[in-house]
């Protein structure tokens, strides 16, 4: 992507005022989306980001450039430029590199490239048959088709040479459902990294006709209710709560300073012992995984939690740093644009014993949490928040009416001892998750799981 | 900002069989810096330059975009171009445009705040954490603390004449605060966005953060029910942010808004009138020129309760049979030409918040929402949030609450507003720049206990 002596003379460049490590991160990225609104091609977009970011770290300082003008001269320049802002006594050494061609944890079979336009257009035309098709309520669906090839160079003053391709996909379907004058929403968006032969292996239509059924099945649904009660959140995507409840305050970005509430805590009982939590970036064909991670490491699987004990955090090399901690290959960023900093990746809680009617069944009155939307957390206090999109009530322990969208609130370090119980049935859900290294692709995932007590956000008195 | 000669792309494009073509060019330069325990954490110097084509192809508007503006490829841009639009299929066709009118000339960028030193602002960001620990022992940590610039420009350039270039500066700072007493553990932020450099006043910014930390310190959740509910400036403006789209005729025409149909019925109370301003000064979203190159004008979307207009890019505009209200937006050069406001605010009332607390007798005083782009649906109206704030008692605030939820319909909501605040203010800029005043709800739903 950029020539050896290019790459030593930023790196190089990088250090002339004096610091302890320089990287360079190159990055072409090829995007190619494709829009349908009433089945149609409303708008279709392609096009090339290509850029460069260096880092520099002498100490606990950092410093950050990036710029899309990669001619040799304009990095020495951006690479001097930066260096101004730290200022040391030692000066590292540019040392030899050590070349490690990644490739994806899974091989591609169909690059997106490869494939043409309107082979793309005829399978959203499916879906969007499936998902308009589902009822007569249904009187909008609109399809956003991403497809993603992302080759990336990193290098650093310690020898590193990584170069990985991320090859990724992701369909969004959202159904409208309407009827005297209200309307609902249900949306499914399945994404994975692979190529396009990620549609050989799943039915979208399938994804198409769930979404149209939240949002026909909400049109016709009560208020959801209001207060403390038990809460049966489904598989897949349901993972949304450990990633906010928990996930965010794990990463070494707020455990560094000390802000986290798991701050300190590991080796204790955090969480109820039916819980056994994991971030793994390696898992083939996932939709958060790579080769190596955005600092060059390759990714591996952490244990966050097990049997309810802190086993480990999520580590960056410099917050690692700060916390005498080694990094875990959790080092993430959008693009060329952000510095990369601890995040998660694949993450999920690991299968437990009870089946998914034992949940129902031990529940008089609760919710049941079929879908879930995305949420946030402060991961200083670990107050969190995440969307129910579709719910039913739980009455005499069997699965009641339909009820509507309602936020479910908690805190992170007490929602943990109240995941009482644990399924069977572990599913992965794809999000993007925004925070300080911009938005990246993750997997939340879990096995169905009830949780005693958690504050639900709905309209009605229970 | 630099020239681009487009003269080469307009020439292969046309020899290509492309009808018209345009350019738009998006630039930034930017710097911040994140303070951390008296030092310098994290310094960012940033420059980006992207190049987006659009052209009619058979009839058809096709898109491609790229950052490799030195070793641009014209041919591969041309053919892409080409593929896109040969797969487009809406109804309503997109066209390129010249009306060869004059938009207004307002400067949008100051130049002054460019020539203060970077140690200024340094010691600006430095002042803010130091003040913030200065104000109360219980300040444990200042875990964000930063100052940031960016300048840009966007130039749009198409092969019917148009040819236009806009330079705009920003400059924001923004501290994030952790409380501690007891068991209790609470955060607190504050910021200001602007390019005049006094704006900034680093004691006023950290005392606000520390406040709001504080004050949340003590807080309790509340009992279940329906509520009369005052939501702050912030809170209205986020909630404003977050159902805009609904006023966009791109989603009124796509049937994703529960506003279609309703253009000179009563949508909201007599008092609210809502106003999209492209000339604010010192506004994030002030432009002279909408993304295709139209005039931007001021207008009242909602009028005294009345829904006046929808926001018009010049596709959704013929269909209708109007003029572009100068709405058209690209989120960046990388993305279509889509609807967004530009400064967009409900108009300032004339009551104080203690007045309005008075009005309300008991109920809820919401501060915080959190959550925006999940607990929320831009399209039924529906929203469900984690929230805290005060309650209120005998028309007072009273002890501060937390870990509850605020829900309700945003579209029901407009027409159960009991009192506009004066105290307008506008959040951090997204796809355009939000205010509002604090507004007093007849009824909203909280959850708590």
């Amino acid at each position: 992507m950029l020539k050896e002596n290019v790459i030593r003379g930023t790196l190089d460049a990088a250090l002339s005022n004096g610091a302890d490590f320089s990287e360079i991160f190159v990055e072409k990225r090829s995007n190619q989306t494709i829009s349908l609104v009433g089945g149609l091609v409303e708008n279709t977009v392609s096009g090339q980001d290509y850029g460069v970011g260096i880092r520099i770290i002498r100490g606990t300082e950092s410093v950050y450039a990036y710029t899309n003008d990669t001619s040799a001269e304009h990095l020495k320049i951006i690479a001097e430029k930066a260096a101004l802002a730290i200022e040391g006594k030692e000066k590292a050494i540019v040392l030899d590199f050590r070349r490690h061609v990644g490739t994806p944890p899974m091989e591609i079979l169909k690059y997106p490239g490869d494939i043409g336009k309107k082979e793309k257009v005829l399978l959203l035309k499916r879906a969007h048959e499936s998902a308009y098709g589902f009822s007569d309520e249904i009187t909008q669906v609109r399809i956003n088709y991403l497809d993603i090839v992302q080759n990336v160079l990193i290098a650093n003053s310690e020898g590193l040479w990584v170069e990985d391709e991320r090859v990724r996909t992701r369909t969004s379907i959202q159904s409208v459902a309407e009827s005297g004058g209200e309307m609902q929403t249900g949306h499914f968006a399945p994404g994975a990294s692979m190529g396009f032969e990620f549609y050989d292996t799943i039915d979208l239509g399938k994804y198409a006709r769930a979404a149209s059924e939240t949002a026909a099945t909400m049109l016709h649904a009560d208020f959801a209710p209001s207060g403390k009660m038990p809460v049966v959140i489904e598989n897949g995507f349901g993972g949304v709560i450990f990633h906010e409840a928990c996930g965010h305050g794990l990463e070494a970005t707020s455990v560094a300073k000390g802000t986290s509430v798991f701050a300190g805590k590991l080796g204790e009982k955090i969480a109820s012992g039916v819980l056994t939590a994991i971030d793994d970036g390696s898992i083939p064909g996932q939709w958060g995984s790579a080769g190596f991670d955005d600092e060059g490491m390759k990714t591996r699987k952490n244990i966050l939690i097990e049997n309810g004990i802190l086993k480990g955090y999520m580590v960056d090399r410099l917050n690692g740093k700060k916390m005498g901690m080694p990094p875990t290959g959790s080092g993430r960023r959008q693009s060329y644009k952000y510095s990369p900093t601890s995040r998660m990746t694949n993450t999920y809680i690991a299968p437990g014993k009870s089946s998914f009617d034992d949940l129902i069944s031990n529940t008089e009155t609760g919710l049941y949490a079929k879908k879930m939307g995305g949420g946030s957390v402060d991961p200083a206090t670990g107050e969190f928040n995440f969307a129910v999109m579709e719910g039913y009530m739980i009455e005499k322990g069997k699965i009641g009416k339909p009820v509507r969208g309602a936020t479910l609130i908690g805190n992170g370090l007490s929602i943990l001892t109240k995941i009482d119980m644990v399924a069977d049935n572990l599913s992965f859900g794809q999000g993007m998750c925004g925070s300080v290294s911009g938005s990246i692709p993750v997997n939340v995932g879990q096995p169905a799981l009830r949780v005693e007590s958690i504050t639900v956000g709905g309209r009605k008195e229970l | 900002m630099e020239k681009y000669k487009t003269h080469a792309l307009f020439e292969l494009a046309q020899k290509q069989g492309i009808e018209e073509m345009e350019i738009y060019i998006g630039e930034t330069k930017s710097f911040n810096v994140r303070v951390y325990d008296g030092k310098v954490e994290h310094f960012a110097l940033e420059e980006n330059r992207g190049l987006s084509a659009r052209g009619i192809s058979n009839g058809s508007m096709g898109y491609i975009y790229t950052e490799n503006l030195k070793g641009i490829d014209r041919e591969n841009l041309i053919s892409g171009l080409k593929e896109n639009a040969d797969i487009m299929e809406a109804s309503e066709k997109e066209e390129i445009h010249f009306d060869n009118e004059t938009c207004c000339s307002m400067e949008l960028k100051n130049s002054a705040i460019e020539k203060i030193a970077e140690e200024e602002k340094i010691e600006f960001a430095l002042e803010m954490e130091k003040k913030a620990f200065s104000i109360d022992e219980r300040i444990e940590a200042v875990n964000y603390c930063l100052f940031g610039e960016s300048s840009g420009g966007r130039m749009i350039v198409n092969s019917k004449g148009l040819d236009l270039c806009e330079e705009k500066n920003i400059a924001f700072a923004f501290l994030s605060v952790v409380a501690k007493a007891g068991g209790a553990v609470k955060t607190g932020s504050a910021y200001t966005v602007s390019n005049e450099f006094g704006d900034f006043d680093a004691e006023s910014l950290a005392k606000e953060a520390v406040r709001k930390a504080l004050d949340q310190l003590e807080a309790k959740t509340m009992a279940s029910g329906p509520q009369k509910t005052l939501l702050s400036n912030e809170v209205s403006a986020d909630l404003l942010q977050a159902f805009s789209s609904a006023f966009s005729a791109e989603n009124v025409q796509r049937n994703l808004s529960l506003l279609k149909g309703r253009l000179g019925q009563t949508v909201g109370v007599e008092d609210l009138t809502i106003t999209d301003d492209p000339f604010l000064q010192n506004k994030a979203g002030s432009r002279n020129f909408d993304d295709e190159g139209t005039c931007t004008l001021k207008k009242n979307v909602i009028e005294n309760g009345i829904l006046r207009t929808f926001l018009h890019n010049k596709k959704t505009a013929k269909k209708e049979g109007l003029p572009s209200t100068g709405n058209a937006y690209k989120g960046s050069y990388k993305s279509p030409v889509s609807i967004a406001p530009t400064n967009f605010f409900i108009s300032p009332g004339t009551v104080s918040i203690s007045e309005a607390m008075e009005n309300m007798g008991a109920g809820v005083y919401i501060t915080d929402v959190q959550g925006l782009h999940a607990g929320l649906n831009a399209v039924s109206g529906d929203f469900s949030l984690s929230a805290s704030g005060f309650a209120v008692r005998g028309g007072k605030m009273a002890e501060a609450v937390h870990q509850i939820t605020v829900a309700g319909n945003y579209f029901d909501m407009l027409t159960d507003i009991e009192a506009i605040c004066s105290d307008i203010k506008f959040i951090m800029p997204g796809s355009g720049q939000v205010g509002s005043p604090s507004i007093l709800i007849g009824k909203l739903d909280i959850s708590g206990e």
